[in-house]
């Protein structure tokens, strides 16, 4: 728990490592920290902060920003219930208050038994299924009170396993090494355009 | 970078601006005040707050525009006046008022806050709000000195800014965003920063408030003077502010010569031991039978003058002596070095601790601060100016940052070590060779070198620096010196003439009528005068402001000399030498004497005056002229003035100053004043940048904080065409070359050298004295290479003890950094070998607790 333990240690230190300026990976990092604990705990803002040369207020600031950080433990699966106006028009605050009945938690908290925590979401770009709810980020739509009940049954039982990984998961695809820039191809090409535009300014003044 | 003009039209007035100069400066020039809360010109813009917003041309016509964060550009045209500008600032100054609080009667910045002035220049006078202000807990205290109230907070990024940028500790940062953005600390990590303070002043609301001023006043009951810091050789202007004779803050004056606005924690709360009466030395004592007991001061300097005449008679005038710790103030100083060489008589004089012969080599060399930062290179040696002089290591900060080549010569790593281009080490080995060493490393290019010289080393004689940098200057022709000694005064005590081989001046002309035959202290220095007062060499010793505590003696090494010797202190706080001094003289401190000093550029400064001294304390000069008075020689010194009238005949460093100068200019003159260049403009006072000066000079006559005027541009009188120093006679080159030991010895088996420094935070009895700062006070630290903690048969974290004169106990850190030839303590002075064996450099045996 907190630091970087293990193989995440060994990925964090990649991480780092692919920016030239080390403080680029503090979002990554960020990432790398949730997907370890759920969260994004002080000891592991301590210890991005050790590995990019910042100081914990720095990455505390930087990762406060963003919704998608959570700062205290959150369930494994985070339910965004979309309120915003399409939603709305279509149920939304009804959904809310039934996903609150069968968590039976308010919207803003998590279960006792740590599995789900329940928010309310302004638009998700789902507006086409509304109303919508986000699973760890993924799109179910139109879902009512049933639907819902659903849901949070399949989440319970396992079924949705494979489709829904844990909260802070990332994609699938970890990169361990910067992308290769081509710079010399795109140098080339941005002197053969100067050239045609340099010749084609000539022409015209001839 | 030569100033590219451009012409712009400020409301109408066409004017020539420098190309670059954000929009908000071009207006601050011709008189335009545009509101402001984010904007500090010792600091990046970043446009954040957007009060400064008016209407600039631009290619699709008139745009409202932040003038912080826009530069002037060909042919701009910039309008302030229009209905459209008065709306937008209106706007925002109800936006900034919309979560803040109305707590402005119980509030500290009431009375000189930017936003109330602001809200009443700008905004609407009524609000239209009616829904309840966002609420957050307070206050929330970042640090032991500072709270944070954030409903008053309106994310101006200044302090934040001031962390990162120009501090480079970035504790406190934003979190969150948009309406819950707030400051914050990171967890339990406390905003421990020498340079804390700095953001309680340029907090353009009360949302970061000092402790120690908390509901103390209210800024139209303080008195200012303006004043000079008296903590370290920096010399940092200060306005010191005083409320029912107490001292109850210390702003930093923007001067562009020296701290640029800017103040350490140490200094600017300092006044808190000024005003601990309880660790005051409050009134003259005299020991009978062993007992101390008050007495009156005609007593006291009574007893001084018999003692002196007694010693005199006994062992001749060579058995008195004088120890000064460069505190005095020049005033205090002159009189005592008068008094010492040329009533007394005696050519036992440092009053400045061993530092004369690195203060002989920077005199005729010295460099001014902005000089040494925009040198082609910087040579630093034996210094550590975060330690030492805290606010010049946020002037190199800043200078690095703009491409000052940096050259380090220490013997650990210090805060310079990251900023440095090369890092050479300090070693007993390598002290001859050091300065070729040092002088290859030079980038080629044109332009002075500068060599910063400090005295980070305690174990280290003063004199092995001396010698290197007498190296360093014969290796690099033309190298100039900035000085960074400890103590407040040094580079004052070296021109009044209480250093050793020096007169009054560093004059080298005849002696004039006021003094008789001054006797030559060419050979004093501290350590052999402590070495003579223990083998029972000397009848008196004097110590002005000078704990022997804080230059290596043990407590009960001093009870033990006062019985060798009479004792004498002149000291503001009791110490253990007061205590066990023969007669202590109540001294006038900081901010109780006007007066003046010299710091490490050679730059005379004021110190304001504005408490009466406490109990009975006197101004130095006073006690000198009455123990001279006793001795039958009066020393024609009635007042302060007849010492400089004094100081301007020997000429010298002082030819050409006169009392008048520093009542037209805040930055004093650059000794001697042929030296001194004409500077720029005076800049225009942003009372937005330091609102506590600006609001108290409101109250009273123009104070002209920030308002930073050359003397000489504004016309005291010419400078003195003489080269002052070039003619007469001669200074010795090296004051004790022969007695620098350049080649050390080779340490024992067991043994290593010492490497021994002083942190801001040391308890010496200054400190213990001070309630707002006594909590910094670190333990002691060792550090050790790992080699050598593992040839003891010990690992990181076990307690050691490193044994010299006295044994210090402590846990022993491994670390890489520390060369295997040293023990690196910093902490409070102990005994130092040096001392006691001349041999130049301590060395320590190192041992391991067991248990």
């Amino acid at each position: 728990m907190g630091r970087f333990e293990g193989e995440l240690l060994v990925r964090a230190e990649k991480v780092a490592g692919l920016y030239p300026d080390p403080r680029s990976a503090i979002i990554p990092l960020c990432h790398l920290a949730q997907e370890q604990d759920g969260y994004v705990t002080e000891e592991a803002i301590a210890h991005i902060a050790e590995l990019v040369g910042a100081t914990g207020a720095e990455v505390q600031g930087t990762a406060s920003f963003y919704d998608m950080f959570k700062f205290e433990p959150v369930g494994e699966y985070v339910i965004g219930v979309c309120t915003n106006i399409s939603c709305m028009l279509r149920g939304g605050y009804g959904l809310l208050e039934a996903a609150s009945s069968t968590l039976g938690v308010p919207p803003g908290e998590t279960t006792p038994d740590g599995m789900f925590t329940l928010e309310e979401v302004e638009c998700v770009a789902h507006c086409d299924k509304a109303p919508a709810v986000q699973i760890n980020y993924r799109y179910f739509g139109p879902v009512d009170s049933e639907g819902f009940a659903e849901l949070v049954g399949q989440l319970r039982s396992g079924e949705l396993d494979g489709q829904i990984p844990k909260h802070g998961t990332l994609g699938r695809v970890l990169r361990d090494a910067p992308p290769l820039i081509p710079v010399e191809e795109i140098d080339a090409e941005r002197a053969r355009q100067d050239g045609e535009r340099e010749a084609r300014a000539a022409s015209r003044e001839v | 970078m030569p100033d590219e003009m451009v012409s712009v039209t400020l409301d109408g007035q066409v004017v020539q601006v420098p190309k670059g100069t954000p929009i908000i400066e071009a207006l601050d020039q011709i008189g335009v005040h545009i509101p402001r809360f984010c904007y500090h010109s010792r600091m990046k813009a970043v446009g954040v707050c957007r009060m400064c917003l008016v209407e600039v041309s631009g290619p699709r016509g008139f745009s409202i525009q932040p003038s912080c964060y826009l530069a002037v550009a060909e042919g701009m045209e910039v309008v302030t006046t229009s209905e459209k500008v008065k709306k937008a600032q209106s706007g925002v100054i109800e936006f900034l008022l919309a979560n803040h609080p109305l707590d402005c009667p119980v509030c500290d910045k009431g009375g000189e806050c930017p936003l109330q002035d602001q809200a009443f220049a700008h905004g609407a006078g009524e609000t239209r709000y009616v829904e309840e202000k966002r609420h957050y807990a307070k206050p929330i205290p970042i640090s032991r000195l500072i709270n944070l109230d954030r409903e008053r907070c309106i994310q101006c990024d200044r302090c934040t800014r001031f962390a990162d940028e120009v501090a480079g500790e970035a504790l406190i940062d934003f979190r969150g965003r948009g309406n819950a953005i707030r400051i914050s600390t990171f967890s339990s990590v406390e905003f421990d920063s020498y340079f804390s303070g700095n953001v309680t002043q340029i907090c353009p609301v009360g949302a970061l408030t000092a402790t120690p001023y908390r509901f103390k006043a209210r800024p139209w009951d303080l008195t200012q003077a303006a004043s000079t810091c008296g903590w370290c050789s920096m010399g940092c202007q200060v306005s010191v502010q005083a409320s029912q004779n107490e001292l109850t803050r210390m702003l930093g004056i923007d001067s562009d010569a020296v701290n640029h606005s800017w103040l350490c924690d140490r200094g600017r709360f300092g006044i808190a031991e000024v005003n601990n009466r309880d660790a005051r030395v409050l009134v003259p004592t005299a020991k009978a039978n062993g007992i101390r007991g008050e007495v009156s001061w005609a007593s006291a300097a009574a007893t001084v003058a018999r003692l002196v005449k007694q010693a005199r008679a006994s062992g001749g005038n060579a058995s008195v002596a004088v120890i000064g710790s460069g505190r005095l103030n020049l005033e205090d100083s002159y009189a005592w070095a008068k008094l010492a060489l040329d009533v007394v008589g005696t050519p036992l004089v440092d009053g400045v601790l061993g530092q004369g012969e690195v203060a002989s080599t920077w005199f005729e060399r010295a460099a001014s601060i902005d000089q040494a930062l925009a040198a082609r290179a910087l040579i630093a040696l034996n210094v550590e100016p975060k330690e030492e002089v805290p606010v010049l290591h946020l002037r190199l900060r800043e200078a690095v940052g703009n491409g000052l080549h940096l050259i380090e010569v220490n013997s650990t790593a210090t805060s310079l070590s990251p900023m440095a281009a090369t890092s050479i080490q300090l070693s007993p080995e390598g002290v001859g060779g050091l300065a070729e060493a040092v002088a290859a490393s030079l980038p080629d290019g044109d332009g002075d070198v500068v060599i910063l010289v400090g005295g980070r080393n305690r174990a280290m004689d003063p004199a092995i620096t001396g010698g290197i940098l007498r190296d360093l200057v014969a290796a690099v022709p033309g190298a100039r010196i900035l000085s960074a000694l400890g103590a407040s005064n040094v580079h004052g005590a070296f021109l009044a003439g209480l250093a050793p081989g020096v007169l009054p001046g560093a004059a080298r002309g005849a002696v004039p009528s006021t003094w008789r035959s001054p006797a030559d202290s060419g050979r004093a220095n501290y350590a052999g005068i402590l070495r003579a007062a223990a083998a029972g060499e000397v009848g008196v010793l004097l110590l002005l402001d000078c704990d022997l505590e804080e230059v290596g003696l043990t407590p009960e090494a001093i009870e033990a000399l006062g019985e060798r010797c009479a004792l004498v202190s002149l000291a503001s706080y009791e110490s253990a030498t007061t205590r066990a001094a023969a007669v202590t003289l109540p001294l006038a401190t900081w901010g109780e004497a006007r007066g003046s000093v010299v710091n490490g550029e050679g730059r005379m400064l004021r110190l304001g005056e504005q408490l009466e001294p406490a109990g009975l304390s006197k101004p130095g000069w006073v006690a000198a002229s009455l123990i001279a008075g006793d001795l039958g020689d009066d020393m024609s010194i009635l007042t302060a003035g007849d010492i400089w009238a004094e100081l301007k005949a020997w000429g010298g460093a002082f030819a050409g100053v006169e009392p008048s100068i520093f009542s037209s200019t805040l930055d004093g003159p650059l000794l001697p004043v042929a030296r001194w260049e004409a500077g720029g403009a005076p800049r225009a006072l942003d009372p937005v940048a330091t609102p506590g000066i600006s609001s108290v000079s409101r109250q009273g006559p123009d104070f002209r904080a920030g308002a930073v005027l050359d003397p000489y541009a504004v016309g005291t009188g010419a400078a003195p065409s003489a080269k002052v120093l070039a003619s007469g006679r001669e200074v010795p080159a090296a004051v004790a070359s022969e007695r620098v030991p350049m080649e050390l010895g080779v340490p024992g088996e067991d043994e290593a050298w010492l490497i021994l420094s002083r942190r801001v935070y040391e308890a010496d009895a200054r400190l213990a004295a001070n309630p707002a700062l006594a909590s910094f006070v670190r333990g002691d630290r060792v550090r050790v290479s790992p080699a050598r903690l593992a040839r003891l048969g010990a690992s990181d974290g076990d307690r050691v003890q490193v044994v010299g004169p006295v044994v210090l106990q402590a846990v022993a850190h491994a670390d890489d950094a520390i060369p295997d030839w040293a023990v690196a303590v910093e902490g409070r002075t102990i005994a130092v070998t040096h001392l006691i064996d001349g041999a130049g450099w301590s060395r320590v045996r190192l041992e391991r607790l067991d248990g």
